[in-house]
C-alpha cells in the first residue's frame, strides 16, 4: 500500500510503505497510527529536499536495517561511501545541509551518516583559509585572536 | 548578515560530523570563525593523549591560559607523565569533567594523581599503571579516592622490582599491616571496615595487577562493589583463596567473568590445601551462573577441577593452560557439553612439561555442541601423518604417526573436520603453536633414526614443525571445513600443513570469504595472495597490556 507524504510547501508525493518506512520517524508514525490512507504532513522538508530524499529511499529500499554500532570507535572512517551515494550527494551546498538535517529529522541514520561523512571529507585535509573558502565562511576573528588561538592549539597539529 | 549555508547546521549535527575528522582537522577547524570555534574546541580539548615523549614537549608549550580556559572539557586524560597531573592541577583547576583517566608513569606522584581523581566526581573509568603503587597502603588509599560514578578500574605496577623497592619501607609497613590486620577482624565479624567507608556502587570491571600481598583490603574493596561483573587478578600467590572465595559468594551476585591469573614470572605449584577454597570460588560460579572463567597457570586439584567440569555448561569462554590439569578427553567432554560456549582457548607453553592438547582419538562421534563458538584455540595432535615420513631404509614403520596408512589418516583427520566444519561462527581458528625451541616430538624422532633407520625428512621441513597434525589438504578433507563461512584468521603456525598449496588456496578463496590471516611458517611460506596482517595489528599499545589479562 502507498503512503502519501506532504512536503512544506504543500506538494504530495506518493511512495511504497516499504520506502516511507526507511525513516524511522514515519515507520513509528504509520504504526502509530495504524491502517489510514490520511495523508502524512511533513512540515520540516520542503519538496525539493523530499524529492532527493525519497530518491536515495527508492534506492537503498532493500537495504538490510543497519545493526548500531556498538563499539564506539571515536576515530570513524569517512572514505567508504558507495560510489552511488556519492553521485548522490554531488549537489551545492545548500542542498547537501538541507538533506542532512531532512535526514535528521525523519530519522534516516544512513542518509544522515553518508550526509556528514560528506562534510568531513570537504574540511579533511584543509588549511583554515581553505575551510574558509570552501564553506563561504568569512573570517571574523582579529589577527590577535587568531594568533592566540592557534598558539593555544598548536599541540594538535601534524597529528 | 548573509549566512554561509553551512550555519544551518545546528551543534548536534557537528557532533556527528566531528567523529570523522582528526585531531590535526579539528586544529584547523577551530581558527575558521568564531562559531566554529565554539562548535570545535570542546572537541579538539575532548581527548588529551600524552603518552609520547613529544606530545609532552608540545603540551609544555600549551600557554597556561589554554589550560585554564579548556580544562573543562578535557573527559579523557591518556599520559605518561606526571607532569601533565601536576600541571593540570595548578593551571587547570577547571579540569572537572574527567570521564577516562588512564596513567602509565615511570614516575608518577601518587598524591597528585588522587588530587586529581578526588576533583574529578564523573570519572567512569580509572587505569593507574607504572610505578605508583608499592605497598598496600597505596591501594587503600586510592580505593577511598575513587568516586561514586567509577565503571571500570585498573591497577598494575611494574613487577617485582616495584616489590624490593617497596622493602624499603618495611618498617612503618609492617604497623600498618597490623592495623589492617585489626580491621580484617571487623570484616570476619562482618562489621563494617575503619578505612574504606565509600562503595563503588557502578563498578563492573576490577582488575589488578600488583605483585605484593593485597588480599586484605581488596577483600574490603570487593565487598564495596556490589555490581562488579568482571574480576581479573594477576598474581594469584598474592592472594587468600579461602576468604576470596567467601567474598564473591557473599557480595558479587552479578560476577560473569573472573580471571584469576597466576603470574607466570614466579613459579606457582600445586597447593592441595587450597583445593577445596578453588572449588568453593568455582562452584559459586555455578550458582551465579558465570559465564567467562580463566584460571591460566593455576593447578587445580581434585575437587577443583570437578567443580569446574560442573560450571563448563554455562560457560561461554574457558581459558586454560597446562597446569590447569584438563586432559584432552576433558576437552572432548566440553566441546560436548558447552553448548554456550563462544571461546575456547588452550594454551600449550611448555611442551616438555604435562602437555594441554586435545588428541584426536579423543575427538569421537559425539558431536561438539557449542555452535557459537568464535575462538577455538587448541592444538590438535596425534594424527597419524605417515605421508611426512620420506625416508625408512626398508624398515617397518613403528613410531606412532606413521603408524598406518593413509586412508586411516584420512579417516581420522576427517572425523575432526567435521566435527569442526559444524562450528559454523567460527572466526579465529588457532591451531598452531608459536615453539621456538625445537618441538621435543621430532626429537624423539630423530632417536629413532639412529635406532631403526627411520625418520622425517627434516632437511625439507623447518625446524619446530608440529608433525602429529591435520594437513589440510584437500584430499585429506578440507572441503569439510567449508561451512566456516565467517572465519577471519587462521593460525597454523609451525605445523606441517598443505594450506599453501595452489588447490587449497584457491578452495580457500572460495569459501571462506571473510579470511583476513593465515598464519602459517613463522618466517615465510605466506602465499601471495594472503595477505600479510600490517604491523598495526600486531602493535599492543603498552597501556593496554593490563586489559589483556
Amino acid at each position: 500500500m502507498p503512503v502519501i507524504l506532504v512536503s512544506s510547501d504543500a506538494q504530495e508525493f506518493k511512495v511504497d510503505k516499504e520506502v516511507a518506512e526507511r525513516s524511522i520517524l514515519i515507520k513509528n508514525m504509520l504504526e502509530d497510527v495504524g491502517e489510514s490512507d490520511s495523508p502524512i504532513p511533513l512540515p520540516n522538508v520542503t519538496a525539493a529536499v523530499l524529492t532527493k530524499v525519497i530518491e536515495y529511499c527508492e534506492h537503498h529500499r532493500n537495504d538490510p536495517v543497519q545493526v548500531p554500532d556498538e563499539t564506539d570507535d571515536p576515530r570513524k572512517r569517512s572514505n567508504d561511501i558507495e560510489e552511488w551515494d556519492m553521485k548522490f550527494m554531488q549537489v551545492d551546498q545548500e542542498m547537501l545541509f538541507e538533506i542532512i538535517l531532512a535526514a535528521n529529522y525523519l530519522d534516516i541514520k544512513p542518509l544522515l551518516d553518508v550526509g556528514c561523512k560528506t562534510v568531513a571529507n570537504i574540511i579533511k585535509g584543509k588549511t583554515p583559509e581553505e575551510i574558509r573558502k570552501a564553506f563561504n565562511i568569512v573570517n571574523d576573528f582579529t589577527p590577535e585572536e587568531e594568533a592566540q588561538i592557534k598558539k593555544e592549539n598548536e599541540w594538535a597539529e601534524d597529528r | 548578515m548573509n549566512h554561509p549555508p553551512v550555519f544551518a547546521l545546528p551543534p548536534e549535527i557537528y557532533f556527528l560530523i566531528v567523529r570523522y575528522l582528526s585531531k590535526k582537522d579539528l586544529a584547523a577547524s577551530v581558527l575558521v570563525c568564531k562559531t566554529w570555534f565554539l562548535y570545535f574546541r570542546p572537541y579538539l580539548w575532548q581527548e588529551l593523549d600524552l603518552r609520547k615523549r613529544d606530545h609532552l614537549l608540545r603540551f609544555g608549550k600549551i600557554p597556561e591560559t589554554a589550560l585554564l580556559r579548556n580544562a573543562h572539557v578535557i573527559q579523557t586524560l591518556r599520559t605518561r607523565f606526571s607532569e601533565v597531573v601536576g600541571a593540570l592541577i595548578v593551571y587547570g583547576p577547571t579540569c572537572t569533567n574527567l570521564r577516562n583517566f588512564r596513567i602509565t608513569a615511570d614516575n608518577a606522584d601518587l598524591d597528585a594523581v588522587l588530587y586529581l581523581i578526588r576533583q574529578n566526581v564523573f570519572l567512569q573509568d580509572i587505569s593507574l599503571q607504572g610505578r605508583l603503587i608499592s605497598t598496600e597502603g597505596d591501594l587503600l588509599r586510592i580505593f577511598e579516592a575513587l568516586p561514586i560514578t567509577l565503571s571500570k578500574l585498573t591497577l598494575g605496577s611494574n613487577g617485582l622490582e616495584t616489590f624490593s623497592e617497596a622493602g624499603d619501607s618495611e618498617d612503618s609497613e609492617d604497623e600498618e599491616e597490623e592495623e589492617e590486620e585489626d580491621q580484617y577482624e571487623h570484616f570476619q565479624d562482618g562489621a563494617v571496615g575503619i578505612n574504606l567507608e565509600n562503595h563503588v556502587w557502578a563498578l563492573t570491571s576490577l582488575t589488578i595487577r600488583l605483585y605484593f600481598p593485597f588480599c586484605k583490603t581488596l577483600h574490603q574493596f570487593i565487598m564495596r562493589a556490589p555490581l562488579l561483573e568482571t574480576l581479573c587478578l594477576k598474581n594469584v600467590t598474592a592472594l587468600d583463596v579461602d576468604r576470596l572465595a567467601e567474598c564473591l559468594i557473599q557480595c558479587c551476585p552479578s560476577l560473569a567473568t573472573l580471571r584469576l591469573r597466576a603470574c607466570e614470572d614466579c613459579n606457582s605449584f600445586p597447593c592441595p590445601e587450597e583445593d577445596a577454597a578453588w572449588a568453593t570460588v568455582i562452584a559459586g560460579g555455578c550458582q551465579f551462573g558465570w559465564k567467562r572463567i580463566d584460571l591460566k597457570g593455576n593447578y587445580l586439584g581434585d575437587a577443583a577441577y570437578k567443580a569446574l567440569m560442573d560450571l563448563v555448561p554455562s560457560l561461554e569462554s574457558i581459558v586454560h593452560d597446562f597446569r590447569t590439569g584438563l586432559d584432552s578427553p576433558d576437552l572432548q567432554t566440553i566441546l560436548c557439553s558447552a553448548s554456550f560456549l563462544k571461546e575456547l582457548i588452550v594454551n600449550r607453553t611448555f611442551p616438555d612439561m604435562c602437555t594441554a592438547e586435545l588428541d584426536c582419538d579423543s575427538i569421537d562421534d559425539d558431536p561438539w555442541v557449542c555452535h557459537s563458538l568464535e575462538t577455538l584455540k587448541v592444538v590438535i595432535s596425534c594424527v597419524p601423518r605417515p605421508d611426512l615420513c620420506s625416508k625408512t631404509n626398508g624398515h617397518p614403520l613403528t613410531g606412532r604417526l606413521h603408524r598406518g596408512t593413509m586412508a586411516k589418516s584420512y579417516k581420522v583427520q576427517q572425523r575432526v573436520y567435521r566435527q569442526l566444519g559444524a562450528m559454523t561462527k567460527l572466526k579465529n581458528l588457532t591451531l598452531g603453536t608459536r615453539i621456538n625451541e625445537e618441538n621435543w616430538e621430532r626429537e624423539q624422532y630423530e632417536d629413532e633414526q639412529v635406532d631403526e633407520g627411520e625418520y622425517y625428512d627434516h632437511e625439507n621441513l623447518q625446524q619446530g614443525l608440529q608433525y602429529a597434525c591435520l594437513s589440510f589438504t584437500l584430499e585429506s578433507g578440507l572441503g569439510l571445513l567449508s561451512g566456516l563461512r565467517e572465519l577471519e584468521t587462521i593460525d597454523l603456525r609451525n605445523m606441517s600443513v598443505g594450506l599453501m598449496q595452489e588447490a587449497e588456496l584457491q578452495w580457500v578463496r572460495w569459501n571462506w570469504p571473510h579470511l583476513k590471516a593465515i598464519h602459517l611458517r613463522e618466517f615465510d611460506g605466506l602465499a601471495e595472495d594472503t595477505r600479510r596482517p600490517t604491523p598495526s595489528e600486531f602493535h599492543r599499545d603498552e597501556d593496554e597490556e593490563l586489559e589483556d589479562l
